[in-house]
């Protein structure tokens, strides 16, 4: 499975809003998560984007509206005003989330705005946003539009006239509209001022039929307007090559906007979410108060605490079991999205989180593949991990096997610990699967499970619905992850099930089994 | 009909059918609104001609100030103009008219954008927005926004029938009643879904198998407008007639606007019947002499 998919990386990153053109095409790399050098630039960037946020409000509200409208670049060949008007967007934007940064801060971004002249260029029509080849690009501009506005009065004038004839004589009104509806009875109006076309069955289209003054002058227009578009076409291709000179100076200021725009986004996500820095380097993965914000705020809509996890790992296997519903997989979960969100260069959730910076990170566990058993595709999984994988290693394994016979899954799974132990990898496995082998490279851990004093008060007997039997469970429930004994075996199953409801006869037949298989081992 | 109350609104302009004429009521429109105009249009128009004058288009009639939207990927537009903004990565530039001229109006690929845009417009100066557009792709903002739309139509006599069911189905269901927004839609604006109580929600397409299995426990069915209704007038008022039903958005129909086409006056009044006729404008184009075709 994908290890994205197992953090649910989705649910936290809907909180994750990149604004610029650049900042949202970039956002679609950040998990590309291998690169450390990168991973460590990206986390001092938001670090200072977090100090930012907090420390200067106005400014930072500044900088999100700026960089809400920094478009994306147009590639470098420019061949109209609508390229010249992003790019001019572009610098304006740029320049002011600039001059919102003191030096310390551009220097941590690689942010150096060196443009003015171009923009300056850009901008003979006005500073702002808009562009329009305004007279003072081209003198000769301010002659041929004054000569298009003369000509336009004229032609106002003449086609006023001329309407309120064919008023006067049809009843014809075309000073608002270019056709008119009639009918049959226009047919006979022989008027040299209108032409008269079938529309249907019923009716005819009138439109005027312009006097030839108005004729000649509309094409005198139309040569200047060509005239005045010709002008306009040279100053766009003049300022299009001073543009392409500074290109590769531009596609730079695109991507230190990229990387400011990504660092406000994930310190502003961070601010929210109450993500803090993690440390990567070391041998040992460590974390305290580390949680999956999006299950922490459901549980709070729902009235129940959340145990975040607390938890030195100090050997590179880690096999964890516990009760149904106890909190294994939620406590690799949460390791996995701190891993990911800290190799992306992200705050995590964890008041503390120190990891190594891993080669290649994966989760065992089915995909679906088309006429593939639930099992094959579990093995074909792992053995493309198995050639995929670059140490140092981190494998999340989620019940691995479990659709398969009990006493060969605990064979198999005991081998694969024997097998990572002795390589650079590290292995977190949540399983029921009792009597595995005991590698002197694993820790067995377990999730606390039932608090038996709490659960025997019989708090739960209220639990009406399957939500109130859920929250009942969740109540009596503790979810701090705990060393234990190798062979510890899960006792809570039937406890759950009676929470849940399971009818009574079925349950006590269980417990009578389960203490028949006990003598049996103990025999 | 007095179209003054237009002036300062959104208006939407939707259309049954190919060349039905929304382009030409659209300059008809124009030519009527006072104080700056904007206008843009939603989706890629594949008509080439206008059904009236015969010319290629859609070519808006603007004027100084006039604000539009066309798209860079195709032509440039004729009409002098400052470019003054864009959307879906420059790819939609907003323009505003310099002089009186002619251009083409495009618009958003998807229908997110379109409140935002009309927003844009309004802090630019815009008094009344037009908006062009199937009827399909404007549900939210034109509920959201309390729009008015204006449904064109040009009924010939092969597409007459076709025409008056589909201007029937759209005057019964204008008179369908309002779900509580709130109670309709979660805080992210997703509607709910499924039966909760007596309440049956439905944001997906109304079709006539679905109406089949509707729950039979489910006394009131919630839609979310009247575009997501895929019956025809006989499964529209069997349901209705089974079911208590309600659109979750509001869709403000100002009049269907009826372009005759080889039809006479007394041919799509005696098809049309009163309910649909009450809200019928004919061709506005005409010269008020032609009387009943």
């Amino acid at each position: 499975m994908n290890i994205l998919l197992f953090a649910d990386i989705e649910k936290i990153m809907a909180g994750f809003r990149p604004l610029s053109g650049p900042g949202k095409l970039e956002s679609e790399k950040i998990f590309e998560l291998y690169d450390e050098k990168r991973s460590k630039e990206r986390l001092e960037h938001v670090k200072a984007a977090f100090s930012f946020l907090r420390n200067k409000k106005i400014l930072s509200d500044k900088i999100k509206y700026h960089l809400k409208r920094v478009p994306i670049l147009p590639d470098c060949r420019f061949s109209g005003r609508e390229e010249i008007f992003i790019v001019k967007k572009f610098l304006n934007n740029v320049k002011a989330v600039h001059s919102c940064m003191e030096n310390r801060e551009r220097k941590i971004f690689d942010f150096h705005f060196e443009m003015q002249d171009l923009l300056e260029r850009l901008s003979l029509d006005s500073k702002s946003d808009e562009f329009y080849i305004s007279d003072a690009y081209n003198p000769a501009l301010a002659v041929i539009r004054k000569k298009i506005a003369e000509m336009e009065r004229k032609e106002a004038a003449l086609k006023k006239a001329f309407f309120e004839k064919i008023l006067a004589e049809s009843g014809l009104d075309f000073r608002k509209d270019d056709f008119i509806i009639v009918g049959p009875e226009f047919r006979e109006k022989k008027l040299e001022s209108i032409s008269i076309e079938p529309h249907d069955n019923y009716s005819f289209i009138v439109k005027p039929v312009l006097p030839r003054g108005i004729i000649d002058l509309l094409f005198e227009k139309e040569k200047a307007v060509k005239e005045e578009k010709e002008i306009e076409n040279a100053v766009v291709s003049e300022i299009s090559s001073e543009i392409e000179k500074k290109y590769r100076e531009m596609k730079a200021l695109e991507k230190a906007i990229a990387r400011i725009d990504i660092a406000f986004a994930a310190a502003q996500m961070a601010a929210e979410m109450g993500l803090n820095p993690p440390q990567l380097g070391g041998g040992k993965i460590e974390c305290e108060g580390a949680f999956l914000p999006v299950l922490k705020k459901e549980l709070a809509e729902m009235k129940i605490d959340y145990t975040p996890l607390s938890f030195s790992f100090d050997r590179k296997i880690n096999v964890i079991t516990g009760s149904n519903m106890g909190g294994k997989t939620v406590a690799i979960k949460t390791i996995a999205l701190c891993q990911v969100l800290a190799q992306a260069g992200f705050f995590v959730p964890a008041k503390k989180y120190k990891a190594p910076f891993f080669s290649s990170i994966f989760c065992l566990g089915e995909k679906e593949q088309a006429g593939l058993s639930s099992f094959a595709a579990e093995i074909n999984d792992l053995i493309s991990v198995l050639s995929h994988s670059k140490q140092p290693c981190l494998i999340f394994s989620d019940e691995f096997a479990r659709t398969t016979d009990s006493l060969q899954a605990s064979a198999l799974l005991s081998s694969l610990i024997d097998f990572f132990s002795s390589r650079n990898v590290y292995f977190f496995v949540v399983t029921h699967l009792s009597g595995l082998a005991g590698s002197s490279m694993a820790d067995f851990l377990s999730m606390k499970g039932f608090s038996g004093s709490l659960y025997k008060k019989g708090a739960h007997n209220n639990a009406e619905t399957q939500a109130d039997k859920i929250k009942a469970i969740n109540r009596h429930m503790r979810y701090e992850l705990v060393r234990s004994p190798q062979k510890r075996e899960s006792g809570d199953a039937l406890a759950v099930a009676e929470m849940l409801g399971l009818p009574k006869e079925i349950l006590s037949s269980a417990v009578k089994y389960l203490e028949k298989y006990r003598q049996k081992e103990t025999i | 009909m007095d179209f003054s109350g237009i002036n300062g609104k959104n208006i939407f302009i939707a259309g049954f059918g190919k060349n039905c004429g929304k382009t030409t009521f659209l300059n008809f429109l124009l030519s009527r609104i006072e104080g700056r105009r904007a206008c843009f249009s939603i989706g890629v128009d594949g008509e080439k001609k206008d059904s009236f004058s015969g010319t290629a288009k859609p070519a808006i009639k603007l004027m100084p100030g006039d604000m539009f939207l066309y798209n860079r990927e195709f032509s440039a537009p004729v009409i002098a103009s400052k470019i003054t903004g864009s959307y879906e990565n420059g790819r939609i530039i907003a323009a505003e008219a310099l002089r009186p001229g002619f251009a083409e109006i495009h618009g958003p690929s998807g229908n997110q954008k379109i409140t935002e845009i009309i927003s844009d417009f309004r802090l630019a100066g815009a008094d009344t927005v037009i908006i062009d557009g199937a009827l399909d792709r404007i549900t939210q903002a034109a509920s959201i926004s309390k729009a008015k739309l204006f449904y064109v139509c040009r009924p010939s006599p092969d597409t007459l029938k076709e025409t008056c069911l589909k201007l029937k189905l759209l005057t019964a269901m204008s008179s369908t009643g309002l779900f509580k927004y709130d109670s309709v839609f979660s805080e992210n604006g997703e509607m709910k879904n499924g039966l909760e109580g007596e309440n049956f929600y439905l944001p997906n397409a109304l079709t006539a198998d679905r109406a089949e299995n509707i729950p039979k426990e489910a006394r009131n069915v919630v839609l979310s407008d009247m575009t997501k209704v895929f019956l025809d007038l006989k499964g529209w008022e069997r349901l209705n007639l089974s079911k208590k039903v309600f659109f979750a958005l509001n869709i403000r129909l100002e009049a269907f606007i009826v372009n005759l086409y080889n039809v006479s006056k007394a041919e799509f009044e005696s098809e049309a019947g009163k309910e649909v006729l009450r809200r019928t404008v004919y061709n506005p184009y005409e010269h008020t002499s032609i009387c009943g075709h």
